[in-house]
């Protein structure tokens, strides 16, 4: 400890500058959200970078289970095909999107607002505000966007709320994460005119230029209805655990500019 | 305070003032503006104490951040020059130097010009890459620290010749 001191002490100048340094830089950051966003964005290339060299060592070891993963995703999307009409239908309504590989190198799960970090960025054609879906699910939405990699609002985020609705009728409303259990969600503002069965299954709404409609989310685990507010409240539990994905898919709406300057458009 | 704190203080308020009321209002391509307020940390004694020239180094550019309602560029800049002047003096003036500040006649010119040039093109170059605050923005950030600090270089050498140097 006294030799740490001894070494502070030694490097006054050096320690002192660095401490105002940091109060410049918080002070910055504080005063301009172009600055913030700008040190977000450093941050999250310089954590991409790391993040990477520590991904490719461990990928390796993680094959068999990835493999495994990919198999059930597969098995899922040839029974899809199967299945005919009502499926064929499905699929249509994910025309318009293309979808971007990438691996997420980056993970946090503990924190009421958790962001992922994945490894493909605007050369890949990634963009803000793209929607991320996984083998099991909605994953989040692009916030941040470097040439290389792209930092996701994770679905495990207290604040985002994604249009989702009921797969037997297309009532929707928001689904929102409750905070703690990464597969428990709420589902809100959905009316009590609509029946609700325990076992229900919940799909994407549709109703945002984020995902195409009918992406599988998860199944109602337990309501309650309100009759004075005259909506339910509904927890929705994910099919997909969001903490052991790996890969997912980036979805780029070939009709967004079109949809947003419609909504822009003002009677 | 004594006379010599007295006059330090005074040619502190006096610099930023002129800084905010004068110098920040002659606008040249956009954002081009001389920054005469450095003159406080090249003119400070050269045998301070360094950890006291970095804090007064922040002070400054805080004030001016505040005063101006700039970001925080010019704390980062003038905090910057300030903790790099005791190398910029070694390297220009010499590793021992017995001159007590830049009004000292035994400094020659281009030792002077040297000192100068390197704290006040540090200065442009800092402020401007946290301006920016973007690798994208390298040629922008170089052309426009180069145009500023000759302009700034100008001001201060003029501010320089106001002072009588003396022979400490």
């Amino acid at each position: 400890m006294q030799q740490i001191i001894n070494a502070l002490l030694r490097n006054l100048s050096l320690v002192l500058y660095l401490v105002l340094l940091g109060f410049a830089l918080i002070f910055l950051s504080n005063r301009s959200f172009y600055h913030q966003t700008q040190m977000y964005r450093l941050g999250m290339g310089i954590s991409g970078w790391l993040h990477q060299g520590s991904k490719s060592l461990t990928q390796y070891f993680e094959l068999e289970r990835e493999n495994e993963i990919l198999q059930r995703e597969n098995l899922a999307l040839v029974n899809q095909l199967l299945k005919g009409k009502d499926s064929f239908a499905a699929q249509t309504s994910y025309l318009g999107y293309r979808a971007i590989p990438a691996d997420l190198i980056q993970k946090s799960y503990h924190s009421p607002k958790n962001v992922f970090i994945a490894d493909q960025g605007s050369r890949a054609g990634v963009q803000k505000e793209m929607g991320v879906i996984g083998a099991k699910g909605v994953v989040g939405i692009v916030n941040q966007v470097t040439p290389n990699f792209a930092s996701i609002m994770s679905l495990l985020d207290i604040d985002l709320s994604i249009n989702a609705a009921f797969q037997k009728n297309g009532a929707f409303g928001s689904l929102y994460w409750t905070g703690k259990d990464p597969q428990a969600f709420e589902l809100k503002d959905i009316s009590i005119i609509n029946p609700v069965r325990i076992g229900d299954t919940i799909v994407t709404g549709g109703m945002s230029t984020y995902f195409p409609k009918g992406i599988p989310l998860g199944q109602v685990t337990a309501y309650e209805s309100d009759r004075v507010q005259g909506y339910h409240q509904i927890q929705v539990r994910l099919f997909g655990n969001p903490t052991v994905l790996n890969q997912v898919y980036i979805l780029e709406n070939f009709g967004r500019s079109e949809l947003d300057s419609l909504k822009n458009i003002r009677p | 305070m004594n006379r010599a704190s007295s006059r330090l203080f005074a040619r502190f308020l006096c610099l930023l003032i002129l800084q905010v009321l004068v110098f920040n209002q002659w606008v040249l391509f956009g954002s081009i503006f001389p920054c005469v307020y450095i003159f406080f940390i090249l003119s400070y004694p050269f045998e301070a104490n360094p950890q006291e020239v970095t804090l007064v180094g922040f002070l400054l550019g805080l004030s001016l951040d505040l005063l101006t309602q700039s970001p925080g560029a010019h704390t980062i800049a003038t905090l910057s020059i300030a903790a790099f002047r005791p190398a910029v003096i070694a390297i220009s003036l010499g590793l021992i130097t017995d001159f007590s500040s830049i009004f000292s006649r035994r400094i020659k010119n281009l030792n002077l010009f040297y000192f100068i040039g390197i704290l006040t093109w540090t200065h442009q170059l800092i402020y401007f890459t946290v301006l920016y605050f973007s690798g994208e923005a390298w040629l922008q950030i170089l052309t426009r620290s180069l145009v500023q600090f000759i302009l700034s270089g100008l001001f201060i050498f003029l501010v320089l010749s106001l002072y009588s140097r003396d022979d400490s």
